[in-house]
């Protein structure tokens, strides 16, 4: 097959996602602007706001994906300096801000404004990112993004006041983690990549690590990564 | 909604794709931007960033065929389109690319990754503009080059505003490098590797080994780095520039090879990759590497016509004499008013006719060259100066060789390194020529003047000297002892007569030559301090 050595499988793949990265935009900034038409009927709002949901969902699981695959392929090193946290928290707020409206969910940070600590920003977001989608579905009306210190590292916690996570996945077994995440669809990808993500944050010898409880907002779900 | 308003700011949307254009557009009006220019490719940008002074530019970094954000963003700095005030954001497809770009000379002011709302682009751009207005005295220092002062700055504002210094800790630790103050650039990596195994840190730690000559220690350092992040581009740029120290150029062109995989559109970087291979007699590299070169430098301020000579050189060793030819008649088209460069073309296009066979040709355009050499206004530079003197060397033009020579050395009588080149292309030929007299009487010639000059100086007679200066400068443009005393002159006139433009700008001129001469570092810095005192002055 002559020539066929010269087509560079990455050079493929960056052209792709950039493509997809900018339909995504587009849906997602045009769903965003529709949002805020005054003119459009409830049931129109309630239609846009499953079409943004959703897109929120493609672009997180899209993130995801690409950045196993950059993994697992040796392609990505964790890009870690540090960063203020609260600033962390409030762009993924800013990121979910019209779902969170729409839903009539109140958003609060809970995390010392100067607080400082050592991790891959973009990688970290995508997690908590995906966590607050999933919350923004499961919720009542009351999502929490909480971080502090404690002397193993810092804990990103997103808490709800739904009705916490079935048992299923709570007492998964982490061997089996990865065929059970994958039956149960995006939630298994987006904890199997958080588990992922936390796991080569390295310190010496700690590493960090994800929870799942329902200690959450009145018994809500409440999901942690700890990094060292 | 518009607490915060860009109102008179003028922005500049480049993105390939129309509808991110308009969404681009469409995030920043609830902020009273009404001027707003948009471009499609490298092309459209360039045009209207040399037109414009932005004080906005989002711009997108993958923009298919052509020049990519990295280059646009190059090319505005090195055009000076780009003052400090100007914020320029980078919009990204993959965060993965930040640890790529990162490590290069000119970055952006910050990077966003797709997709990304106008909440989210108005933070950032509030963010970008505190932090410029924070760090203003920091910026004009570094545009100064006064060192020692933006180190001092550094450690002010880390003080005023504890956390967020990271970033701040790192330029202290380059600038120390730069200053060779070494001991205290090691503390901080120690302390910052003490907390946290940063690659930054890691990094500037072989750079100091590097620059106390201890390249075994710096080349495992760079590669234990490389092993864990593979894609950190400049650890793969200085351990290149270590296995050369070292003398391995096979493995430091592997080295460049595949720093070029990470980032392939870096001109700089390509040339880098085709001087090695030329050095190693690789010439399937140097083409495909030149080649490169001259693509990505198309309509830049990059271009050079070195790359298309260099380029028929390889061709004519790769048996391609055709398009050694058509690469040489591209620097006649491409480089008219450039005497050097067509110098240079006419030299290749010899070697090329001596390469098949045409003896006769091949002679008549070394004469051509010859004469050229005698009409040419400008002193010939470095490089091409010793090419020449090996083809005459080799032509039986021993004396048209020496007046080249002579200019050469008198332009470097303090570089080793160059001179002992000069000596290796004597020792070559079968001239049976010994330079080394020519080199002495040189170096006493140059000495002579500058013992002059500064007791001209001395005696005040500002004006004697900077005419004795200037004689020779125009002989020996970039003589290192000549351009420094030259400047001493120059900024002692200004103080005895005032601030004049015109001084300044030659004090500028000679003060520029020297700025990266080790063994003048700190005659470099009282100067520089002292010209800016003057620049600035009301």
């Amino acid at each position: 097959m002559p020539g066929k050595e010269n087509i560079n499988f990455n050079t493929i793949m960056a052209s792709s996602v950039h493509d997809m990265k900018n339909s995504l935009s587009i849906i997602l900034d045009t769903a965003e602007t529709l949002a805020n038409d005054d003119s459009l009927s409830k049931t129109q709002h309630q239609s846009l706001d499953l079409l943004h949901i959703e897109g929120e969902r493609l672009n997180n699981s899209f993130i995801q994906l690409l950045a196993l695959y950059r993994i697992e392929n040796n392609q990505y090193s964790l890009n870690i300096d540090s960063h203020n946290v609260y600033d962390c928290l409030e762009e993924a707020m800013l990121e979910n801000e019209t779902l969170l409206a729409h839903h009539n969910i109140e958003l609060e940070i809970q995390c010392d404004q100067e607080l400082e600590w050592f991790f891959d920003r973009a990688m970290t977001l995508g997690i908590i990112n995906t966590i607050i989608n999933n919350a923004l579905r499961h919720t009542n009306n009351i999502i929490a993004l909480m971080a502090n210190t404690d002397e193993t590292g810092i804990v990103i916690s997103i808490l709800d006041n739904g009705t916490g996570y079935p048992d299923q996945i709570l007492n998964r077994d982490d061997d089996e983690q990865s065929e059970l995440s994958f039956n149960s669809g995006n939630t298994g990808l987006g904890l199997h990549f958080a588990k992922i993500v936390a796991e080569m944050h390295i310190k010496g010898d700690q590493c960090g690590h994800i929870e799942l409880s329902n200690d959450g907002i009145n018994c809500g779900g409440k999901f942690s990564i700890h990094l060292p | 909604m518009a607490l915060w308003s860009l109102k008179d700011k003028k922005v500049l949307i480049i993105d390939d794709f129309a509808e991110m254009r308009s969404s681009l557009r469409n995030m920043l009006t609830p902020f009273d931007v009404t001027d707003i220019s948009m471009a499609k490719n490298g092309d459209e940008a360039i045009e209207l960033i040399t037109q414009n002074i932005f004080d906005i530019i989002l711009c997108d970094y993958n923009l298919g065929e052509g020049k990519d954000g990295q280059q646009i963003l190059e090319e505005a700095k090195l055009r000076g389109q780009l003052p400090y005030s100007t914020v320029f954001l980078m919009v990204t497809a993959e965060s993965t690319v930040f640890m790529v770009m990162g490590a290069l000379e000119h970055q952006p002011d910050d990077y966003l990754t797709k997709p990304f709302n106008a909440s989210i682009l108005q933070k950032r751009l509030k963010k970008v503009l505190d932090k410029k207005s924070n760090l203003k005295e920091l910026s004009l220092a570094l545009q100064e080059d006064n060192k020692s002062l933006a180190i001092e700055l550094c450690d002010r504002e880390m003080s005023l505003k504890p956390g967020h210094h990271n970033e701040l800790l790192k330029l202290k630790t380059e600038l120390l490098i730069d200053e060779q103050r070494f001991d205290e650039a090691r503390e901080i990596c120690d302390s910052v590797i003490a907390e946290r195994n940063l690659p930054w840190a890691r990094l500037n730690i072989a750079k100091i080994y590097y620059f106390r000559e201890e390249y075994e220690t710096s080349k495992q350092l760079l590669e234990d780095i490389i092993k864990e992040i593979e894609n950190y581009v400049s650890a793969h740029d200085w351990l290149a520039q270590t296995l050369i120290k070292l003398g391995y150029p096979v493995k430091a062109q592997e080295t460049i090879e595949s720093a070029i995989e990470q980032s392939p559109k870096s001109v700089q970087r390509q040339r880098l990759l085709a001087e090695t291979a030329e050095t190693n007699e690789d010439f399937v590299t140097s083409e495909r590497a030149r080649r490169h070169a001259i693509r990505t430098s198309k309509n830049s301020v990059l271009s050079d016509a070195n790359d298309f000579t260099k380029l028929a050189q390889a061709q004519i060793n790769n048996g391609k004499p055709k398009e050694a030819l058509k690469s040489i008649e591209l620097v006649k088209h491409q480089f008219k008013g450039d005497e050097q460069a067509q110098i240079a073309a006419t030299l290749s296009k010899s070697k090329v006719y001596k390469a098949i066979g045409r003896e006769k040709q091949s002679l008549e355009l070394i004469d051509e060259v010859s004469d050229m050499v005698k009409k040419t206004s400008t002193p010939i530079k470095d490089n091409l100066a010793l090419e020449i003197t090996e083809t005459f060397l080799a032509h039986d033009k021993a004396d048209a060789a020496q007046s080249i020579v002579e200019q050469l050395v008198s332009n470097n009588h303090d570089n080793q390194e160059l001179l002992d080149k000069v000596s290796q292309v004597y020792s070559k030929s079968d001239s049976g020529q010994d330079p080394s007299a020519m080199v002495e009487s040189a170096r006493k010639e140059i000495r002579a003047i500058n013992n002059k000059g500064v007791k001209l100086l001395e005696a005040g007679n500002i004006d004697e000297a900077i005419d004795l200066f200037d004689q020779a400068l125009a002989k020996t443009p970039d003589n290192q002892a000549l351009n420094i005393n030259s400047a001493q002159a120059y900024i002692m006139k200004i103080k005895s007569t005032g601030k004049n433009e015109s001084l300044l700008k030659k004090a500028r001129t000679c003060l520029e030559k020297t700025a990266n001469n080790k063994d003048l570092l700190q005659r470099y810095k009282t100067l520089n301090a002292a010209y800016w005192k003057f620049a600035n002055k009301e």
